[in-house]
């Protein structure tokens, strides 16, 4: 023998072409053309919000990875850190303070991922329970969310963001999301709104970033399935589980009392929901069925707890209860094995 | 990573072909100086030597025996038995025995006489294995399945880079279907299979004008899917049937034979010629002519290598048999086998797996493709965790290796790596209780064995026995007496 060949591992010789890091930066590609959307509906601001809370995930990661072992922080490289932090920011609101989003990048990447082992060991969704965990902390800076109508320029924005980043000084800037209006207006008997279908669709509401427009979304949502970096049980399971009760109680409840299923089909944070937040692999199951029941039960009670709960968005709720199912629903539904 | 249209067994996806070379005329490998035969497999004995050192043998001659079902071994060429000993060795251990001719002698034949009418004895007796991959000693596979309800004859060869059973089909077609018509004759199926892959155009249009109009060999042409060709994915995909856990073919009553050996059977039983030779693929970007060359079983890589344009510098790694289940070498002097379906250097063009292991993203991919309906993940989660009962409960012994969950693995992990590891520790274990439990027996019925004797002798006199008990100061002084004198003489 001339030469040393590479050292034997037994296992197949040649490997596919599906990598780690394309896989997320495929899903970061998926998410684009919403973000440039939100760019362009918000103005400076999501741009800054974004920026603020990738930049200091990033950052986090790192000394994270660096504090745990020497080794490892060329993991901080591997994007999954970066998508996260993109999705995280696309459920905030807007314009927000700027240690919202830097508090929510801390949550998300250090005490939600880094602290549970680090990229494949979370047990919760990293930008699912930042949003927990903000909305809790600051409720009044997670509901106030900026009026597509009247986003401020740069100089102003920066100032709203870094200075004057109290509520009361934006106040006026601010607006609730078409299901938010709803919803309040439900519980103080007001004069129910009647919801813009179109715009919801299309995307000139106000929201999250994540939920300005469900066309998109579900542009890239569609980018993903076909490129086979999703299947198609989380996000079915997922939209039949919104759909299932909404309408159900449409059909069976008093006239007026509850939103019409097309509304939620349009809602921006639907299509998100389906198609980026429940489909995080790490925190859902693996095998096809309990992928299913696991998105239909985030899907119904992302439907349940803002009709009949306390808060007005359900979903982040959902899929942190529906995480610590998991093992179970592995368990129950475990593929039975060729030849048993 | 867009997988299924039809798909008939489970997961499985399709691989890029890579068949190169396979359109080429089949050529021969030029006799070589020695040849290696094993006598060992991962140290174990397997074969027993019936010739001494300085001996001369003739082409065809036997020369070690098969311990148990193992088929003998024979001579490829001629020559002088140089060396009985330790050579590298193909499998994991890095030493294997082995007998290694001189080759010299080619014009005589060794006359094997025909004394022996059983067919799965002289199938053992004519050094007959399984030519897919396995070796499995076909005497024993013919004779498990007795007078089976299905004969399936497995020309599928799946694997990328491979094309060793296509180029045999197009090159031999009338003779392969001679030697089907002959052995349906002697084990008697019900019906019977031949099963390729669409995509092997000219071994298929062979095949279908081989058989013309008549309808006794029925041609099933799959479209291509890995690993179609494996032997529990062949017969749930051609009919519908799983075969259960821990159990073969023969359990159903189905026989699968690879066209190959279906080929030496034939020449076995038909004409006394025992196994000598095989069809090998050698490719990969490491060689410059790519192709299938006849090999004498016992030849040296590096013989087969070089003779197809060998390019050392360029290679990274040398697999014995397919990319996905192959095996990696350490060295070029491992010999070619029965199984060794193909030798392939590769290079860096040839997408080789770094296996880098960062974490599992629990994408699931790995449980999509699995044919055997396993998750490779939770497995791998556990035997990384030392858990390796929870692994065998969730059906590591039921992985067949074929390495779908490694090749689409987007994180790299070393996913077949760590499960034939983890196998190998669970047969280990297994041994060792067996043979506790065997040791077990032993003493049980020894402790039976020597109660009943008691219980014989107290039945017989109750004072005999009191007496034994008591002990006679005479005797005891009489005892001791002779061990003083015993003791003096070892002194002495």
């Amino acid at each position: 023998m001339e030469k040393e060949l590479k050292p034997i591992k037994q296992g197949p010789a040649v490997h596919g072409k599906s990598q780690l890091q394309l896989l997320m930066l495929k899903v970061v590609l998926a998410l684009s053309p919403a973000l440039i959307w939100a760019f362009y509906v918000f103005g400076w601001a999501a741009f800054i919000a974004l920026m603020l809370t990738c930049v200091s995930g990033f950052v986090f990661e790192w000394v994270a990875l660096r504090l745990r072992s020497r080794g490892r922080t060329r993991q901080a490289y591997d994007g999954s850190g970066l998508l996260s932090c993109i999705l995280l920011a696309m459920s905030l609101p807007p314009m927000g303070p700027w240690w919202l989003y830097v508090l929510g990048s801390f949550v998300s990447i250090v005490i939600t991922k880094q602290l549970f082992g680090g990229l494949g060991q979370n047990v919760f969704n990293p930008a699912m329970s930042a949003r927990v965990f903000l909305l809790l902390s600051c409720p009044a800076y997670m509901t106030a969310w900026l009026d597509p109508d009247k986003k401020a320029g740069l100089v102003d924005t920066l100032r709203y963001m870094f200075i004057d980043w109290h509520r009361e000084s934006y106040d006026a800037l601010t607006t609730a999301t078409t299901l938010d209006a709803w919803r309040n207006a439900k519980l103080t008997g007001l004069p129910l709104p009647q919801p813009e279908l179109t715009d919801m669709f299309v995307g000139s509401t106000a929201g999250s970033m994540g939920e300005v427009s469900a066309m998109l979304l579900l542009l890239g949502g569609m980018y993903l399935l076909f490129s086979g970096i999703i299947r198609w049980h989380l996000p079915a399971g997922f939209l039949a589980g919104v759909m299932l009760p909404a309408t159900l109680f449409w059909l069976l409840g008093p006239e007026g009392t509850h939103l019409s299923p097309l509304v939620y089909l349009v809602a921006g944070s639907t299509m998100m929901g389906a198609f980026f937040i429940v489909t995080d692999p790490v925190t859902a199951p693996v095998t096809p069925h309990a992928r299913f029941v696991f998105a239909f039960l985030i899907g119904a009670l992302s439907y349940l707890i803002p009709a009949y709960g306390l808060y007005p968005v359900g979903l982040s709720f959902a899929v942190l209860l529906m995480n610590s199912t998991v093992p179970l629903l592995e368990r129950l539904f475990r593929p039975r094995i060729f030849g048993r | 990573m867009m997988f299924g249209l039809a798909k008939k067994f489970d997961g499985g996806l399709k691989l890029p072909p890579n068949k190169h070379g396979a359109e080429a005329p089949s050529r021969i490998l030029p006799i070589p100086e020695s040849l290696t035969y094993y006598l060992t497999k991962n140290i174990k004995e397997t074969h027993q030597c019936i010739v001494n050192i300085g001996e001369t043998v003739l082409f065809g001659q036997s020369i070690a025996r098969g311990l148990g079902h193992q088929p003998d071994i024979h001579a490829a060429y001629g020559g002088v038995i140089e060396a009985i000993g330790s050579k590298a060795g193909p499998y994991d251990a890095p030493e294997e025995q082995a007998v290694i001719i001189r080759t010299s002698e080619y014009k005589n034949v060794y006359k094997h006489d025909d004394k022996i009418k059983n067919k799965s004895d002289l199938l053992k007796s004519m050094g007959v294995a399984g030519m897919g991959g396995a070796a499995f000693p076909t005497g024993e596979k013919v004779q498990a399945a007795g007078a089976p309800r299905v004969w399936l004859i497995n020309g599928v060869e799946c694997e990328p880079m491979l094309s060793c059973d296509q180029c045999l089909m197009r090159e031999q077609a009338d003779k392969l279907v001679q030697a089907i018509r002959y052995l349906a004759a002697e084990i008697m199926p019900g019906r019977v299979i031949l099963a390729l892959e669409s995509d092997k155009a000219d071994a298929v249009s062979a095949m279908r004008l081989a058989l013309g109009d008549v309808t006794d060999i029925e041609l099933a042409c799959l479209p291509p899917r890995y690993p179609q060709g494996g032997e529990k994915q062949l017969i749930q995909t051609l009919l519908g049937l799983e075969v259960p856990s821990g159990t073969h073919a023969a359990h159903l009553g189905i026989l699968v034979l690879n066209v190959a050996t279906v080929m030496a059977a034939f020449d076995a039983l038909a004409y006394h010629l025992p196994l000598t030779h095989r069809l090998v693929t050698v490719a990969g970007q490491g060689v410059s002519a790519p192709g299938n060359v006849w090999v004498p079983i016992g030849a040296a890589l590096k013989d087969v290598l070089d003779f197809c344009g060998y390019d050392g510098a360029a290679t990274l790694r040398v697999t014995v048999g397919g990319p996905m289940m192959g095996r990696a070498v350490n060295s070029l002097d491992v010999a070619v086998t029965k199984g060794t379906s193909a030798i392939l250097a590769l290079t860096a063009a040839d997408e080789l797996a770094v296996y880098s292991a960062q974490p599992c993203i629990r994408c699931g991919v790995c449980t999509e493709v699995c044919p055997a309906r396993l998750q490779p993940e939770d497995m791998y989660f556990n035997i990384r965790a030392g858990r390796l009962n929870r692994t065998r409960e969730t059906g590591l012994m039921d992985c067949i290796a074929c390495g779908a969950c490694a090749y689409v693995c987007p994180s790299e992990i070393p996913l077949v790596a760590s499960f034939l590891y983890a196998q190998q520790i669970c047969r280990i274990e297994d041994e060792q209780k067996a043979r506790a439990a065997y040791i077990g027996d032993l003493v049980k019925a020894r402790d039976a064995r020597l109660a009943a004797r008691r219980s014989v002798r107290m039945g017989k006199s109750a004072s005999r026995e009191a007496a034994a008990r008591t002990v006679d100061p005479a005797a005891m002084e009489k005892v001791d007496a002779a061990r003083e004198k015993a003791r003096s003489k070892i002194d002495k």
